[in-house]
Parts: C-alpha cells; sequence; structure tokens
C-alpha cells in the first residue's frame, strides 16, 4: 500500500460524500403546488343532434285543424356526471331545409322527465320550393346563466306546425342539428 | 375530483430517471452491485455480503416531456396555458418512467480457481407509459376544433410490474485477458398491468351529403389492457391490513406469477491499459396466468345522430336503440386469459482507459491478477428496451481511486431527458464494512422541480479480500 504519492484527498473525499448526501435531501424551489387548485380542464364536445327529413304524409291533422308532426327523443347523456358537474354553456345549431310551399311553426323543447318544459327554443320557417328550398340556419347560445334548465333536462321534443291551409304539395322539411357542449372539469 | 386526478397525476408523472441506467455503478469494481449489471465484470473483492434489505436501495424517476417546473413554476401566468402548452409541446413518442429496486439479500464468494458466484433476492418496481397525446387532447380540448382529424388510440401505451427476483450467478476466469459471467433469474411476479399495440381512430367529419351536420366514427378500435395480480387485491376486505401485505408477501415468494430470465455478460482486455465490457440483462419472460384480468374494448361503429321518424302514435325509445347499436359494435369485455410478458431488456457496452498504476501488489486470486490504476476514464453506452423500441444514454466517465478506502466515480450522461446530467458516486469502505451512495442529475438538485428525471442508489455490506 502506497499513497504517498496521492493528494490528501481524505478530508475533500468526507466533504463532498457529506454534500452529496445533503444534495439528496435537496429541495423543490420556485414552484407552487396550490396552482393546482386553479387546474381547469375545459375541453369543448362537436356531437350530432337529432335529425329527420320529413314528408307530407308523415303529418296528421293537429288540435288546430291544421297539419302538425310532433315526435320526442330522451337524450340520457343529459343526467350523466360531466354534463351536470362540468357543462357551462351549451350551444344547438339548427338547420331547417324545407322544400314545401308552406311556411312552419316550430317548436324545438328541453322536458324535464315529466315531461314539464324547461328550455324552449322557438323557430319559424318560410316557405320553400322544390327548386329552391328555404334553407334556415339557427342558434340558440345557452349560456351559463340558463345552462341549468338544460342540465335538467332528460329530453328533448319537436312540435311542428305547418302554418298555412294544410294544402299538401310535395317536397320535405329536413333538419340537421348538433350541439357544441362547453365543458369545464374543476 | 377531476381536479385533484389530475394534480396526482401531473406530479406522478413529472417527478424527476433515465430509469436503470446504472452508469455509475457501471465498471466499479469495488462493488458488488457492478456484478448485477455486468455478470462477467471485475470485482476486486473476494467475499461480499449485503445488510438485508440495505445493500441498494434504487429510485430512478423521468419524465422526457415536461418537468414539474414546466407545470407549476411561479411566473405570473397561468397553470392552465402552461398544461395547454406542455400538452401540444409532448409527442407520443414522450415518456414518463419511475423504476425502483431494492436488494433484500446479496451475497457472493470466491473460489480457488478464481470463479466469483453470487447470489440473490431484488425486490422490483417499474413503470413506463408514453404520453398518450390523441386521447389527452381529445379529453382536454374536446373534438370541436378537430373537425376531419383523426385521434388514434395507438398513443396509448403503458406498462407497471412489481415483482421480486431470485437469482443465482456466476463470473468464470476464461484467461487473464477474458472473463465472463452469467445470472439466471427465476422472477416471481406481484403485480402487472401491460396495454401495447392499441389500435383505432375516432373521428368526426363535416358531412355535407350526409343525412346529419356531422358524421362520428370510431374505426378499428381494439384496446386492449392486460392485468394480473390485482383482481384479487381489489376484493380483498383489509385491504390497506395485514390480510394485504401478506397476500403481497406471498406473490413475492414464488406464489405469484413465475418468470426465467438470463443475464450475461464479458470483461475483455485487449492490453494492458484498456478495458472493453458488455452486458445484456434481463433476458426472460413472466408467464401471467394467476389473478389475470383483460379489459377489451373493440368494434368499428359510425353514427349521425338520433334519427326522428314521427310515427303515429308513441315516439320509439330512439335514445335506448341508439346505445343498444352502440353496444353492439363497440364491445366491452372482461376475460382471464394468460399472457405473457417480456422483461424490458438492457444493454451495458463500455470501453475504458486507465493510468498511474497503483502499486497495490498483485493478489493473484482476483479474476485477472491485472494492474490496476487509480485513474480510469471511459465511454459507456446502455439501451433499454421499451415498446416502441429503444432507449438510449451514453456516459462518459472518470473514476478516480483515492487510497485503499476511498474511491469515486463522475459521469456525464447524455439521454432522452437532458443532455447536462451529471451524477457522482462515492464508496468508502473501512475495516470490511463499505457504505456507497450515488445520484445522478446533481446540477438539478440545486432545484429538483427542474429535473426531468433523477436517480439515487446506496447501500451498506461487509466486503472481504483474502490478503
Amino acid at each position: 500500500m502506497n499513497c504517498m504519492n496521492m493528494p490528501p484527498t481524505k478530508y475533500l473525499f468526507k466533504i463532498a460524500f457529506l454534500l452529496l448526501l445533503v444534495s439528496l435531501t435537496s429541495c423543490v424551489k420556485d414552484v407552487d403546488l396550490n396552482q393546482a387548485e386553479e387546474i381547469v380542464i375545459p375541453p369543448t364536445a362537436a356531437i350530432d343532434l337529432i335529425y329527420f327529413d320529413l314528408t307530407s304524409d308523415e303529418f296528421i291533422v293537429g288540435p288546430g285543424g291544421n297539419l302538425r308532426a310532433v315526435d320526442e327523443s330522451r337524450l340520457d347523456f343529459l343526467d350523466d356526471d360531466y354534463i351536470q358537474t362540468g357543462l357551462m354553456r351549451a350551444d344547438f345549431n339548427f338547420r331547417f331545409i324545407n322544400s314545401f310551399e308552406n311556411a312552419f311553426k316550430i317548436n324545438i323543447l328541453f322536458r324535464s322527465s315529466t315531461n314539464a318544459i324547461r328550455y324552449q327554443i322557438p323557430i319559424e320557417i318560410p316557405a320553400g320550393s322544390m327548386e329552391a328550398p328555404a334553407v334556415i340556419d339557427y342558434t340558440e347560445i345557452v349560456d351559463n346563466s340558463q345552462i341549468d334548465k338544460i342540465r335538467k333536462s332528460i329530453k328533448v321534443s319537436i312540435d311542428i306546425d305547418m302554418l298555412e291551409d294544410p294544402l299538401v304539395t310535395e317536397g320535405s322539411l329536413q333538419l340537421k342539428s348538433k350541439g357544441t357542449y362547453y365543458l369545464e372539469f374543476k | 375530483m377531476m381536479r385533484i386526478f389530475l394534480f396526482f397525476f401531473i406530479l406522478l408523472l413529472t417527478i424527476p430517471s433515465s430509469a436503470q441506467n446504472k452508469q455509475l455503478l457501471y465498471n466499479y469494481d469495488y462493488l458488488p452491485q457492478t456484478l448485477m449489471i455486468n455478470p462477467g465484470g471485475e470485482t476486486n473483492f473476494d467475499m461480499h455480503f449485503g445488510l438485508p434489505l440495505l445493500s441498494q436501495i434504487h429510485i430512478s424517476a423521468g419524465s422526457s416531456g415536461a418537468s414539474l417546473y414546466d407545470i407549476f413554476k411561479k411566473d405570473g401566468s397561468s397553470i392552465n396555458d402552461r398544461i395547454r402548452s406542455t400538452i401540444h409541446k409532448m409527442d407520443r413518442n414522450d415518456f414518463f418512467t419511475v423504476n425502483q429496486q431494492m436488494e433484500i439479500l446479496s451475497l457472493g464468494w470466491r473460489d480457488k480457481k478464481r470463479r466469483y458466484y453470487t447470489a440473490g433476492i431484488y425486490q422490483e418496481l417499474d413503470a413506463f407509459a408514453y404520453f398518450p397525446k390523441d386521447p389527452a387532447v381529445l379529453a382536454y380540448e374536446g373534438n370541436r376544433n378537430y373537425i376531419g382529424k383523426n385521434f388514434d388510440f395507438s398513443d396509448v401505451a403503458f406498462t407497471a410490474e412489481a415483482l421480486n427476483v431470485f437469482h443465482i450467478g456466476f463470473t468464470n476466469y476464461y484467461s487473464k485477458d477474458f472473463n465472463y459471467g452469467f445470472r439466471g433469474k427465476i422472477y416471481s411476479g406481484v403485480f402487472n398491468a401491460y396495454s401495447v399495440g392499441n389500435r383505432g381512430i375516432f373521428r368526426t367529419e363535416n358531412s355535407p351529403q350526409g343525412p346529419n351536420l356531422y358524421r362520428h366514427y370510431m374505426t378499428g378500435v381494439d384496446i386492449l389492457i392486460n392485468t394480473a395480480g390485482w383482481a384479487d387485491m381489489e376484493e380483498s376486505d383489509n385491504i390497506t391490513g395485514l390480510g394485504m401485505m401478506n397476500k403481497i408477501a406471498r406473490k413475492a415468494f414464488f406464489g405469484g406469477n413465475l418468470g426465467l430470465g438470463l443475464d450475461a455478460g464479458f470483461t475483455w482486455y485487449p492490453e494492458d491499459h484498456i478495458q472493453v465490457t458488455g452486458s445484456i440483462l434481463d433476458m426472460g419472460f413472466i408467464h401471467q396466468s394467476k389473478n389475470v384480468e383483460n379489459y377489451r374494448y373493440y368494434g368499428n361503429y359510425t353514427t349521425d345522430g338520433i334519427e326522428l321518424l314521427f310515427p303515429e302514435g308513441n315516439s320509439p325509445s330512439y335514445w335506448d336503440e341508439w346505445e343498444d347499436e352502440l353496444d353492439r359494435n363497440l364491445k366491452d369485455e372482461t376475460l382471464t386469459n394468460s399472457y405473457v410478458t417480456w422483461r424490458p431488456v438492457k444493454l451495458n457496452a463500455s470501453v475504458d482507459f486507465g493510468w498511474f498504476e497503483n502499486s497495490e501488489p498483485c493478489n493473484c486470486y482476483r479474476p485477472m491478477g491485472r494492474r490496476r490504476y487509480y485513474n480510469h476514464i471511459g465511454a459507456q453506452f446502455f439501451a433499454k428496451k421499451r415498446p416502441r423500441g429503444l432507449n438510449y444514454a451514453t456516459t462518459l466517465y472518470y473514476d478516480r481511486t483515492f487510497n485503499e478506502k476511498f474511491r469515486g466515480k463522475l459521469t456525464y450522461t447524455a439521454d432522452s431527458y437532458s443532455f447536462s446530467n451529471i451524477g457522482l458516486l462515492l464508496s468508502a469502505t473501512i475495516y470490511n464494512f463499505n457504505v456507497y451512495i450515488a445520484a445522478d442529475n446533481l446540477l438539478d438538485y440545486t432545484n429538483l422541480a427542474k429535473a426531468r428525471n433523477a436517480s439515487v442508489q446506496l447501500g451498506f455490506q461487509l466486503l472481504f479480500s483474502r490478503e
């Protein structure tokens, strides 16, 4: 064993050893984990809603004597947790294409399970023709002050009333629709 | 609730490892742990006995794409903006990893023919996940800004396992220039989760020719998550108590899912000053057959929304029909099929140059009976097999023996995490008692939050030489 020609490193070594040990307990700086409180996950989902293509034979004579069509569908996702806790705003976009030579009055209704009306969207559709169908693009923005009405709904129904005399012509009334759901999870 | 979940998700995934690159211990012939990374390695003691549970404690964690600081720094900007930009900055090949090992038992001895035998038990935990880019963007932003674009579920790939390893090995003296060794391993798996090779696309398109405004597609979906050793944990009545500990202990000691593995390595001296080494570790598999659950979600589905038909009389149950159709096309199954997992293979290779001869007399029982040097510099290459290919690291090192008691090693490593990883190993042996401590990414220890990875190893053992 000959260390004579080596530098006196024993103390340096001890100091380095201690420093290394201390470094293992090193800290985490310039970060604020409390910011986790502010984290929001903000997805926006764009999803198809209902659609139809209604021809004259599908109308019935309504209580007012005019031609009428009514249908409804449950929207079971409306009572899911992510809607109940996260839905902040919803934009509903409806595109009607009317090739009947009649105008329509339409009511889109969001209802509770007991059929109570929670939210109502009335839309008037002008008369069109086979050659030049009337196209109505309608967007209903349900903002934060109203959104609870959607959250408390579970189904959507649609009432379609032909405005003029029941002069049945050829043609159809189409609906295409989508919802844009602004969600925020905290 | 979501927020707490996200918080822990981020915390877990941004904890500062070039998981399991033990660059500090490699070629370090004063410590028996060097044999665990090269069974053909040289050692300069003749017997070792690790203090039970304390001979090696290794922890490493890493994130290739982001650090804790990237998310939680205090700079006046909004944390939500930082999360958004981090999600966009990372890609599907960024990954998060945690690796932990602890030697339960470690011992070794040399025979008269210069062969060194080792035996022991260690426990290991290894988790690896690629950043699931597309599903993360979909969950965070939704699909509205991505109409006409694919969300690809193949971005989801992760593995996690906890196991006990029982091993026995030897290092054989072949000639004064060449040493080789093997180690056989029996794995006893406590827990495994494996989800690799997922497929499928979610896509929303504008649909001018279709009946509605959009058309939504789930195409070629096949998502499979295999787990083993989890099902009976969930059912345990006493999830925190002794019953649970008992179950884990039973699985750890051959009661779990069993597998076999092999390590191999060599040391070669082309000339006195130059040493070349190489090793391959954990060529092995585990047959996951007990407490297996496979969760699978698969199929194809296209939808335009709900069509109203205006029938006479009551409305049909459009929603229920739509859900039934969805369930018929996108199926969800929980099965109990056995599966095989391959352990992540690790490769090491190095070239080392030694100088400044240590005049300590040759102990001819030692493997090579070679000249020894106070100083070594070297380069080491490390690779580990992961689901989508190899993760690499390259290390340059300086290894210095101060005297027969003290030795240290300084490393510089470039890998997927950074190009500024400095590591330091110090070991001291006093009256046969050895203690060592090693840590990398020292530059980041002043603020661990900025580190993308870090690893720590330390241990205590008894070393003996025939002098």
